[in-house]
């Protein structure tokens, strides 16, 4: 696991050497409906002690019911991450762009969990240090679940570099594609009326 | 395919013992002619405890599952049952695998 | 010997004395009751006495949870709660979904028993084990979503869990409800008058700790694989609920002529096009959004966005608001209807009480029993939408000599009209009834009239009498005829067994829509979630006597407070009158056929014929000895 250079302007160019950064969670915003799967999921069979349990689980639903929001949160695995700032060397990228905790190096110090714009980063109490998304090591169990009870959703997927511009324009295509097939069937009838 | 294949299938499906009357009557109704549910539904109601829509469109699935009804298009809805949004209905038929089936319940 | 599943902890809340204190779950009624409603029943059996005032300081209020809510077993948010209930006079539990039932197991408390009551209005502030009874004075009178905020406010934290009543609870109306999440409730039997009645405005949960699981790896494994046999065993409703929720039932009772139109008198709406999912969909739903752990999201999430209603905005709105508060009583106004529901979502009432309330009122007065003095000027002509609206604002705030009156609800204040309107209280043992007309589903029609908490389609929710092949009827239930709604064959023997795995459901806490269609849902989900999560081995028979148990200790509760065969009737208009128009035009149900079924039911339940009084031998063989002893020393022992 090659570990990233604390500043772009010192690394060496990753695509240029041919290595393919850009993995991360695909989340369709509008289309999650709170259900919490991926919360529970995730705590259950990744923090090591079979606990369901939102508070220890690396992806969080914030839900709003007003205003009908139910917005999962969880690490973007960043290009140029803020939470490379730990002073114990603990947080390193891959060759993928998963950014990862070293349990062992760290101190706790919260630095990394005040630098993530996204609050991706929580704190374990009882261990005394930090976590987050590791993308389960290339097959994220919050997609998975969600995908089998929301399969005509699509509300998370694992995104490569290659995929994810192509599946965010193709979704603004359909919706837009949709509105002009809408609005010629709307002015025939005008027409015709 | 053969009856065994068929048990198979079934078995599969964890449908044993639960393939009937119920579906002999649907596939006799699609046998000749294509049909949607809901003709199927008008005609077999209140035969051999049939009662419900809901227990065609489902018998009828389980057909499917079984490969023993294909579909073959779709019929406009006077109910929309099928999907409460939609107008149409599938149309479906019997199968090759529904004819050896069609044989055996109706001994 | 490591607990998992269940918390192991009941949180007793004195409200008289501002105390709390803790208990530890008995282990003997985790393995015999599991949780939920079976805890609640037994815990009500054994502390409220009969004869005690519903609405009185010795009234109980318990809210329970089961040993898989909170984990990725699907639909297992749900939370029960329970009291003597001041519109039966006798057993009353509400259920509820959303995320409270969650949050409250997070927090490591399986169930809360409140008991006295407040001198001065309080909220009740879980924090883990933080446990703080706040000042409430400041938010009584609040309406539910403005106590919600207020309550996130007063604790710092928009992301914890607010159970809670509205001005309905507050005043005691006895159609009133329990309320979480904005807008999900805890409905039936007037758990929000005892909650209101106990000066508790809101239960505030935030919790950290989490439930384990002992076997997490299978339990992830369970849960994906019944997802997939939802889907495939289930497809059509699984397909139609996921886009749709329960107002799809309007167009689908309409279809089975089946949905409840003006007052119960006949079964189809000339104007259900209207109200139903087209229309709904078309131009006022957002989004869908879903329970814990659920693999449909069948709520709506609406707004409203131009008109005089523009601004309001809804959320898990059901079948029982689009069709209660338009076919129900007669009107054909959508909007209506939305906001009809949005308002008892707001004031704390149930759907069902409130519209069955409504829609009494609206029969009266077009049949001339109640007059346009009795109603303080509102014209409830068939038809006038606006007046739905204004009955519901009135019940709910006790407006007025009518408002006083609505907030009776239909049995009591049929009572107090007479003259012919207690005829039109279309209620059994004092409680209303949703869904659908018994003359068109003989088994689940029956049911209401058996169900231990009063008129109610949920104790046995046999969907599968219109779901399930005759062929899976035969297999599962042991009834093929059971298959035929218009029939009256095997009705009893298929009430039994619905009401026994949803007395299960209530008890795991599972919601009883991921158990529709699919048979092997039924028979196989509770004991594999059960053994994955909780660690013990439990088996089909093991939660089959569980649901027994829950089901006769109800019973023996109502024994207890005087009701026996006679309050196991449906209303009168279900026998006497024959479905006047539609698809099941002519339907009927005989008394004599009913009698027949309930001779059958009281066999397999374990009940005397002649007095509806649980047996002896019954109880005994399900473990239930003090209750059978109790019974004896009443004189209530069948």
């Amino acid at each position: 696991m090659k570990q990233r250079a604390k500043s772009f302007k010192d690394a060496d160019d990753p695509y240029r050497s041919g290595e393919r950064m850009g993995h991360f969670i695909g989340i369709a915003y509008d289309k999650c409906c709170g259900c919490k799967l991926c919360e529970l999921s995730c705590s259950m069979l990744r923090s090591g002690k079979g606990i369901s349990s939102p508070a220890l689980s690396r992806i969080r639903v914030l839900r709003r019911e007003p205003q009908g929001l139910d917005i999962p949160m969880v690490c973007l695995h960043c290009e140029d991450p803020p939470c490379m700032v730990c002073p114990a060397d603990a947080m390193s990228q891959d060759q993928r762009g998963v950014v990862m905790i070293n349990d062992d190096k760290c101190i706790g110090c919260k630095q990394c969990l005040l630098a993530c714009p996204f609050g991706a980063i929580s704190f374990n109490p009882e261990k005394g240090k930090v976590f987050k998304c590791d993308l389960c090591n290339g097959a994220p169990l919050c997609v998975r679940i969600c995908n089998v009870a929301h399969p005509a959703d699509k509300v998370l997927t694992y995104q490569k570099p290659e995929m994810f511009e192509k599946s965010i324009r193709t979704r603004a295509f359909e919706r837009i594609a949709n509105s002009v097939m809408q609005s010629r069937v709307e002015l025939a009838s005008k027409v015709k009326g | 395919m053969s009856k065994s294949d068929l048990d198979a299938i079934i078995r599969k499906e964890k449908l044993d013992g639960l393939i009937g009357k119920t579906h002999m009557m649907i596939l006799e109704q699609v046998s000749q002619v294509d049909k949607q549910p809901q003709e199927i539904f008008d005609i077999v109601k209140g035969k051999h405890e049939v009662s419900s829509f809901t227990q065609v469109l489902r018998a009828i699935d389980q057909l499917k599952r079984i490969s023993c009804v294909t579909v073959t298009g779709e019929k406009t809805t006077t109910l929309g049952s099928s999907d409460f949004g939609s107008k149409t209905e599938p149309t479906y038929k019997i199968s090759e695998l529904g004819r050896t089936l069609l044989n055996d319940l109706k001994k | 010997m490591e607990l998992y599943g269940w918390a192991g902890k009941i949180l007793r809340v004195d409200l008289s004395k501002e105390t709390f204190k803790t208990q530890p779950l008995p282990t003997d009624m985790m393995t015999s009751l599991i949780g939920g409603r079976g805890f609640n029943s037994k815990i009500l059996y054994d502390e409220v006495a009969p004869g005690t005032d519903p609405l009185g300081p010795d009234n109980k209020l318990i809210f329970g949870t089961g040993p898989v809510t909170g984990t990725i077993v699907s639909t297992s948010g749900r939370f029960t709660v329970t009291a003597k209930s001041p519109t039966t006079d006798a057993f009353g539990d509400a259920n509820a979904g959303g995320h409270w039932g969650g949050e409250l197991k997070w927090a490591g408390y399986d169930v809360i028993v409140f008991e006295g009551a407040a001198k001065k209005p309080v909220f009740l502030w879980i924090d883990d084990d933080q446990i703080e009874l706040r000042n409430a004075e400041h938010i009584w009178g609040l309406d539910y979503f403005k106590t919600t905020e207020e309550v996130q406010k007063d604790v710092g934290d928009m992301d914890i869990s607010v159970a809670g009543i509205g001005p309905a609870g507050e005043r005691l109306v006895y159609t009133s409800c329990v309320m979480n999440e904005y807008t999900r409730a805890a409905a039936k039997c007037g758990m929000g008058a005892v909650m209101g009645s106990k000066r508790l405005k809101a239960i505030a949960v935030r919790g950290t700790k989490g439930v384990k699981v002992a076997k997490p790896g299978e339990l992830f494994k369970i849960v994906e694989e019944y997802i997939e046999i939802l889907k495939r065993e289930d497809r059509w409703f699984y397909e139609n609920f996921s886009k749709y929720g329960t107002p799809m039932f309007v167009d689908q009772y309409q279809q089975l002529g089946a949905l409840p139109t003006r007052n119960w008198r006949e079964t189809c709406y000339e104007e259900a096009e209207k109200v139903g999912v087209g229309p709904f969909y078309k131009k006022y739903v957002k989004k869908k959004r879903a329970c814990q752990s659920c693999p449909y999201h069948c709520s709506p999430y609406f707004t409203i966005d131009e008109g005089r209603f523009a601004g309001t905005w809804d959320d898990g709105t059901e079948y029982e608001a689009t069709g209660g508060f338009s076919s129900k009583v007669g009107c054909g106004d959508l909007e209506v209807a939305l906001v009809g529901g949005a308002w008892c979502d707001k004031f704390g009432l149930d759907y069902i009480n409130c519209a069955d309330t409504i829609a009494w009122a609206f029969e009266c007065y077009n049949e001339g029993i109640l007059t346009k003095e009795d109603t303080d000027g509102l014209d409830l002509k068939w038809g006038n939408a606006d007046a739905v609206l204004e009955c519901i604002r009135r019940m709910a705030y006790k407006e007025g000599k009518f408002g006083e009156l609505l907030a009776l609800g239909s049995r009591k204040a049929g009572r107090k009209v007479g003259k012919g309107a207690e005829y039109y209280s279309i209620t059994i043992k004092g409680q209303q009834m949703g869904m659908m007309d018994p003359r068109v589903f003989h088994a689940w029609g029956f049911a209401y009239g058996v169900s231990t908490r009063g008129g109610d389609h949920l104790r046995s929710h046999a969907v599968c009498e219109y779901m399930f092949t005759p062929e899976e009827m035969e297999k599962y239930v042991g009834s093929r005829k059971a298959a035929d709604r218009f029939g009256f064959e095997g009705k009893g023997k298929l009430i039994f067994w619905t009401e026994n795995i949803r007395a299960l459901n209530d008890s795991i806490e599972n919601c009883k829509y991921f158990f529709r269609g699919s048979p092997r849902l039924w028979t196989e989900y509770p004991h594999k979630v059960l053994s994955a999560v909780t660690g013990l081995d439990w088996t089909y028979e093991m939660t089959f006597a569980a649901g027994q148990r829950i089901n006769l200790i109800e019973r023996a509760y109502n024994a207890r407070e005087g009701l026996g065969r006679k309050d196991d009737y449906l209303p009168e208009r279900f026998y006497k009158e024959l479905v006047p128009t539609g698809p099941t035009k002519g339907a009927s149900f005989p008394r004599e056929q009913y009698d027949k079924i309930l001779d059958e039911y009281y066999e397999m339940r374990g009940v005397d014929k002649k007095t509806g009084y649980p047996k002896k031998e019954k109880l005994l063989e399900l473990g239930l000895a003090d209750i059978a002893a109790d019974l004896e020393k009443r004189r209530k022992l069948g």
